[in-house]
């Protein structure tokens, strides 16, 4: 199993590419179907980024062009801001710290990063990006226009929406039209528009500023912008996941979007993405102030003013540069040749070398000293990128991918909060101090990270498995004609550390009377429980009445009809019986009508209970409890009714009468699932069994054939069903 | 039966009223030897216990919602209130509106509160949920404390005291007491609430799926019913709650501010509560107002609050040990309420393993080594500093004695600690001039006997107290000893505590005393050590985890509950002569109810299962306190305490012995060693299984 993931990788990698090259326009294709490219990409670009990334060779490199492009001015406009900023704080007459706070601003709209990640898993991408880069262009050109300062801030937030865009949508896409191999590297082309804005921006913003006012620079710069989103609407949008399996990725495009909870939830559920999302908030947190506290540290300990600060800025800029063409290639490399395992530890670590980075430079003892740290840590400062967004696109499965990346970049994102305490420490313990506690943080973020490496292989294994049983079960449910209403797909699920449920493949028709028997701890109280939403699996998917309800909370599981009878306590002891059946009446609020026929149904079949409508639920006799609990599920009209131990702890003339009502309940058109340890109470009702024992399930059969496997039920069973054997089975 | 009910209610009720009556009547004037009571009193108590009914109901609400105690009551409405006498004063909102954007600034923050923290612990144990809340009052104290300044800018915040009076300019006199417009308001808004509050339980949806959702959350969840909105409208509806009682309280009794404002605020409340079972709304109603006419004679006739705290704990004691039996159906006990992590010893089958020892030897004693080392690079008050870190390591470890191990909340710790403190710095200046200063040993033997002392009466309703309950009795205690006994005569030193000799050496420098310290850290940790390995310890524990279980064994819980008490009590004391030596002058309000809740906090943040987790608690608090400036530090605690318990509920502890269970199994691996206690919390290793094929009918897939 372990060095499944590990052969898997390299062999999707070594064999993807070659296909890909040789065939004819595929559905990600970017071209149009004569094979011409839809716009023609001009040769020199074309040839520089072939220079960077010759595996690039054959792939269209069109999108690619077009996202560093709009990566690109983005990133332009925020170095422009920072070379244009005396010149700004001048017109406005702000201080440092106000200019400081406007520079910070866009990240302000980082945090509505889910949102976009939301948006962009529903619909089409393409008009996602380029409506982005038109927003982004407009804000930025206003701040050339800005007249008074709020509408400069509005402006420098509303510029935000570019990291938005670049940071989820981009990635997303990216993922999606460019091959597992060379991931690595057309990430790095991607990231790489940060560094060229670094070493470019200033001069360009500045010289414009020079000739024609700062203002200009901001108007100039986003013409660019402007003709890059005009041809952006030239590219299409590729398939989800045609890269990971592309007959799955076809067959699963017309399944409907993944509910914005649901994927949360299942993102969570990925154990790499935890980690990333913690690993990515300490990096936030220690990277974030970075930007800000090193003009400070500079200027404090070694009186180093702007005009310097600027040319050490871009002394060290091609290293950046640098750090991210070795990113992409170290990361291809090891996808190609090790396992994703290996890619996490190179993301983590160089993490962490670069949160020990600036924990030298924090205390450099000269300038020269730190200006050298500062170049190695430039070198360091991206060495991530591209390890980390090809993590993220191959854990985070394919239909909420997008929601994947931007959730990472959230939680760097909010890492801005610590920027005032790490503040707080410049003005207290000293500046320092400051950089060095971020990059301590850093460094933690960045073992974080590396701790992915334990689950990475899996992952993606599993986020594979994803797409594929998507299709499979699409097809089974259009090839069938009764419809299955509960399909539970290789369900694995785990109690903190004690795995409980192994593959559990569990099947139940519509209007069938299913029991589902075990013994103790067998888990078939927990597959229920995994049904209706209480807990959710690690891995498999369960499917009710065609929806995929693996991730649904149990309270959005009762409203597609599913209503489990727990064990046990199962009423409201302290309200009264007419409050427990109101509250089984919850979801038909609006239909009155509805609730009064059903009690009056429930009160004919448990007269009892119409006598003890004002009484507390708690002192009724257990069967009575038990009948409240039948009652409560009868009115809640579910479609599929599970009950779990119904004749726990009753005397068996009351199991028999409650048997009755389950029947009649199931007469009336319920789907149910009998739970029972007991098997001659199952047997008596059921026709179809299931057989679970520790965690897996041994038999699925008619319970004829069940009671003729002596075997089973001598080896684990009570002696009950010894007596049962033989005895007539229900028919119809 | 419901006619039963009411009649039983108002004849308490009516009883109890005269019971107040006669004893502020008759008994008072006799005992406290000053004039009858006047009835006006009794109208004000009625007044004001109206007011604290509804921080009740609202303690009540949220514990029926998340079984905890929700210390970020008092908060949640004092927040609204500052923001409402600040646009009030300073931007002369028109009373109303400004009443209204407080009550809505408090439903705003109740919400986040539940939404951003309360959910986010949704799985945690209620001890985590309990110590989030305190966190979260952290928080929005120093919001509180925060926001005049932001509102204002420089304008200085003083008197706060009649700044949100109500525009309307009646008064009259009652009894010998001015009432005016505002107690009025409060005598009309307070019934009024009462009653659409008890309405909405009673008659509509949401009401009735509150109570359903504090029965059985899950029950109601299977039952379409969305728990989470219920839950969100309850915390909004305490915040709404608490933020009426901030703001019509503030022209009759004036504002308290700060972190955590007052713990001896939310008392009555919480007396109240406790009396009410945490369940009958009415019963919290009549029982505020009962206790607040109490506490008003009371403080007319000692003209302290003092008595009246003291007033309180015997009201809570009383009140819990009358109810007992009920309680037991309301508390889910106190296994709930342990940390979840349970420390192990290094396996036996490693124990032994020279590799093993080596490194264990190699970590302690580089940990040994910096202790013994850092006072060289200190300046003198920094060595202070990691001195006092090391006495409040020790309070950490006699909390963790009492409440990590035995199982018995205890909210009050720091009271025990100023018990000691304060009787060893009475003790060393006793003698004026202190021409010969007391036996140091003498002193601490001393302090830590009456400590243990303290901690047996307070521990003795923990017999038949257990959990969150206990938790609220020993709080009590916290509140009257630092309103009341850490105040008698016998308890205050005069003047300067000395530093004497200790075995003929002079520690009057910071430099001598931080070895003192490290001495008493490291006889704490042994006893303690010594107390876990042994069967005094595991007593403890098996009493903790089920306490009917080990009885049926033959252990004896009144005997080894008292002595937890004691040990936790007599080192908590001892901690605190430590600390009397240590800052050579003391006051009684160093003690207060709020900061045994932090040390609380503190020891849950480092992780309540193991001595390590309280030492590394003290040191991560009480640093971060002088790392970061003033207004930061709320930051680092509160949020960085909420952070820090979503990731890890064992506390720092936790990822210590995590590392170290880690490289344990790389033993254990290396030498072929299976070790079931190591194994046993990892995930279950996919061994080869049969491939999932789909099942046929009839088919049987055992191999």
């Amino acid at each position: 199993m372990k060095a499944k993931p590990r052969t898997r990788a390299p062999a999707k990698a070594k064999a993807k590419p070659k296909a890909k090259a040789k065939s004819t326009p595929r559905p990600g294709s970017l071209r149009n179907s004569d094979g011409s490219p839809s716009v023609a990409a001009p040769s020199l670009v074309d040839r520089i980024l072939l220079r960077f990334a010759p595996e690039l060779r054959g792939s269209d490199l069109f999108p690619l062009l077009i996202l560093f492009g709009l990566n690109l001015v983005d990133e332009f406009d925020i170095a422009a801001l920072a070379i244009l900023a005396p010149n700004i704080r001048d017109a406005f007459g702000l201080t440092n710290t106000e200019l400081g706070v406007i520079r910070a601003l866009p990240a302000v709209v980082g945090l509505a990063i889910p949102l976009i990640g939301y948006i962009g898993d529903r619909s089409n991408r393409i008009p996602l990006v380029w409506y982005g880069a038109i927003v982004w262009g407009i804000f930025g050109f206003a701040t050339g226009l800005a007249p008074v300062i709020w509408v400069l801030v509005l402006m420098r937030i509303g510029s935000g929406t570019g990291k938005l865009v670049s940071g989820a949508v981009h990635p997303s896409l990216l993922t999606d039209y460019y091959p597992p191999a060379v991931r690595g590297r057309v990430f790095s082309v991607h990231r790489s528009a940060d560094a060229w804005a670094a070493i470019v921006g200033p001069a360009l913003a500045g010289l414009i500023a020079y000739l024609l006012g700062w203002r200009y620079a901001f108007f100039i710069l986003a013409v660019p912008t402007f003709v890059l989103a005009y041809v952006a609407t030239r590219m299409r949008e590729p398939v989800r996941g045609i890269m990971d399996d592309r007959e799955s990725a076809l067959e699963a495009v017309e399944e409907p979007a993944v509910p914005f909870g649901r994927a949360v939830r299942w993102l969570y559920s990925i154990p790499t993405m935890k980690r990333i999302f913690l690993g990515s908030l300490c990096t936030g947190i220690g990277i974030l102030p970075f930007a800000l506290y090193s003009n400070i540290y500079l200027d404090e300990v070694f009186n180093v003013r702007e005009l310097h600060r600027g040319l050490i800025a871009s002394a060290v800029a091609p290293f950046a540069l640098l750090s991210v063409v070795v990113g992409g290639r170290v990361t291809d490399k090891l996808v190609r040749t090790k396992s994703m395992s290996h890619v996490t530890l190179f993301f983590g670590f160089s993490i962490a070398a670069l949160g020990l980075g600036l924990a030298l430079y924090a205390f450099a003892p000269t300038l020269p000293a730190a200006i050298a740290i500062l170049c190695v840590v430039s070198f360091l400062s991206v060495l991530w990128a591209p390890a980390y967004l090809v993590i993220v696109g191959f854990v985070s499965p394919a239909r909420i991918r997008t929601l994947g990346f931007s959730y990472a970049g959230f939680f760097v994102t909010l890492g801005i909060v610590a920027t005032p305490i790490i503040g707080a420490i410049a003005d207290g313990p000293g500046i320092r101090w400051a950089l060095f506690t971020s990059a301590m943080i850093l460094a933690v973020g960045g073992c974080i990270l590396a701790t992915a490496a334990k689950f990475v292989n899996n992952d993606v294994t599993r986020a594979f498995q994803v797409l594929a049983t998507e299709a499979q079960l699409r097809n089974q449910r259009l090839a069938q004609g009764e419809r299955s209403l509960l399909t539970v797909e290789g369900v694995d699920f785990s109690y903190d550390s004690t795995q409980v449920l192994f593959g559990v493949n569990f099947d139940v028709q519509q209007r069938e009377l299913v029991a589902l028997l075990g013994t103790n701890g067998a888990g078939k109280s927990t597959l229920l429980k995994v049904v209706s939403g209480l807990v959710h699996p690690e891995r498999g998917v369960v499917y009710f009445d065609g929806n995929d309800i693996t991730h649904l909370e149990p309270e959005e599981c009762a409203a597609l009809g599913i209503i489990l009878m727990p064990g046990g306590k199962s009423i409201f002891p302290t309200l009264t019986v007419n409050e427990n059946l109101e509250m089984a009446a919850w979801l038909y609020d609006k239909d009155r009508a509805y609730v009064e026929g059903a009690r009056s149904r429930v009160f004919e079949i448990f007269p009892v209970l119409q006598q003890r409508l004002d009484q507390q639920a708690g002192s009724l006799s257990g069967g009575e409890q038990q009948m409240l609990s039948l009652a409560q599920a009868f009115i809640a009209k579910p479609k599929l009714l599970m009950i779990d131990e119904l004749s726990l702890g009753l005397a068996p003339v009351i199991v028999q009468q409650l048997l009755r009502i389950v029947e009649d309940i199931h007469d009336s058109g319920t789907t149910v699932v009998l739970v029972e340890q007991s098997v001659n109470v199952a047997l008596t009702v059921a026709r179809h069994a299931y057989f679970m024992e520790k965690g897996e399930v041994r038999f699925n059969g008619s319970t004829e054939e069940l009671l003729k496997r002596r075997d089973i039920l001598r080896s684990v069973f009570l002696e009950g069903a010894g007596s049962l054997i033989g005895t007539k089975v229900r028919k119809r | 039966m419901l006619d039963r009910r009411v009649l039983n209610g108002a004849g308490a009720f009516l009883g109890g009223f005269a019971v107040v009556v006669l004893f502020g009547k008759v008994l008072l004037p006799v005992l406290a030897d000053t004039t009858a009571v006047p009835n006006g009193l009794y109208l004000q108590g009625l007044v004001v216990g109206l007011l604290y009914s509804l921080i009740a109901i609202g303690l009540v609400l949220v514990y029926r919602t998340n079984r905890i105690i929700n210390f970020a009551q008092g908060e949640l409405g004092a927040f609204a209130a500052v923001l409402a006498a600040e646009l009030f004063t300073v931007h002369h909102v028109p009373y109303v509106f400004a009443v209204l954007a407080g009550l809505g600034a408090a439903i705003v923050t109740s919400l986040i509160v539940e939404f951003g923290i309360i959910r986010r612990f949704r799985n945690a144990p209620r001890l985590i949920l309990t110590v989030v809340t305190i966190g979260a009052a952290q928080i929005l104290g120093g919001l509180e404390l925060a926001l005049p300044g932001w509102i204002e800018g420089d304008v200085a915040a003083s008197q706060f005291e009649t700044r949100l009076q109500s525009p309307w300019g009646i008064s009259f006199g009652f009894g010998g007491v001015e009432f005016t417009a505002d107690h009025f308001i409060v005598l009309v808004v307070g019934p009024a609430v009462l009653i659409a509050l008890a309405l909405f339980f009673r008659y509509t949806r949401y009401g009735i799926a509150s109570r359903a959702a504090a029965e059985n959350a899950e029950r109601a969840r299977l039952l379409g019913v969305r728990v989470s909105r219920v839950s969100l409208i309850v915390w909004g509806l305490a915040g709404l709650l608490s933020a009426i009682t901030a703001i019509l309280r503030a022209p009759i009794l004036g504002f308290q501010l700060g972190a955590i404002a007052g713990q001896g605020l939310i008392l009555r409340a919480l007396a109240a509560a406790v009396i009410a079972r945490m369940e009958s709304l009415p019963i919290a109603v009549v029982a505020s107002i009962g206790i607040t006419m109490a506490e008003q004679t009371l403080f007319f006739s000692f003209g302290r609050t003092g008595p009246v705290d003291g007033f309180l704990l015997g009201v809570i004691v009383v009140a819990l040990l009358i109810q007992r039996n009920r309680l037991g159906r309301v508390d889910p006990g106190a296994s709930t309420w342990r940390a979840v992590q349970e420390i192990r010893r290094t396996p036996r089958e490693l124990r032994r393993l020279p590799q093993v020892r080596n490194t264990q030897a190699a970590v302690v004693g580089a940990f040994g080594l910096v202790v013994l080392i850092v006072p060289f690079f200190l300046s003198a008050a920094n060595t202070s500093l990691a001195s006092a870190i090391l006495i409040y390591a020790m309070v950490g470890i006699s909390l963790v004695m009492l409440t990590g191990w035995s199982g018995n909340v205890s909210l009050g710790h720091w009271a025990f600690v100023g018990i000691g403190a304060m009787l060893a710095g009475k003790l060393v200046t006793r003698v004026v001039p202190p021409a010969s200063p007391p036996n140091f040993f003498l002193v601490l033997l001393i302090a830590g006997l009456a400590g243990a002392v303290a901690a047996v009466l307070i521990g003795l309703p923990a017999l038949r107290i257990r959990g969150l309950f206990l938790g609220v009795t020993t709080l009590a205690f916290a509140v009257a000893a630092h309103s009341w006994i850490l105040q008698w005569e016998i308890l205050t030193p005069v003047g300067a505590i000395v530093r004497p000799k200790v075995l003929g050496i002079d520690v009057t420098s910071e430099f001598a005393f931080y070895y003192v310290c490290v001495i008493g850290l490291m006889l704490a940790m042994f006893a303690g050590r010594n107390v876990r390995r042994t069967r005094l310890g595991r007593n403890f524990i098996a009493l903790r985890d089920n306490e009917t279980h080990a009885q049926a064994f033959g252990i004896r819980p009144i005997s080894a509950k008292i002595s937890a008490f004691a040990l936790s009590g007599f080192f908590a004391a001892l901690a605190g002569g430590l600390l009397a030596y240590h800052q050579q002058s003391l006051r009684y309000d160093r003690f207060t109810a709020e900061f045994s809740l932090a040390i609380f906090a503190m020891v849950v943040i480092g992780g309540m299962g193991s001595m390590t987790g309280a030492i590394i608690g003290a040191v991560y608090v009480r640093s971060i306190q002088f790392y970061l400036p003033n207004e930061y530090q709320f930051l680092a605690t509160g949020f960085g305490m909420l952070v820090l318990l979503m990731l890890f509920p064992g506390g720092l502890g936790e990822i210590v012995f995590r590392v170290r269970d880690r490289l344990l199994r790389r033993f254990a691996d290396k030498r072929n060693i299976t070790v079931p206690s190591l194994v046993a919390d990892r995930r279950v290793q996919e061994v080869a299984k049969p491939a999932p094929e789909l099942v046929g009918a009839g088919e049987v897939i055992v191999p």
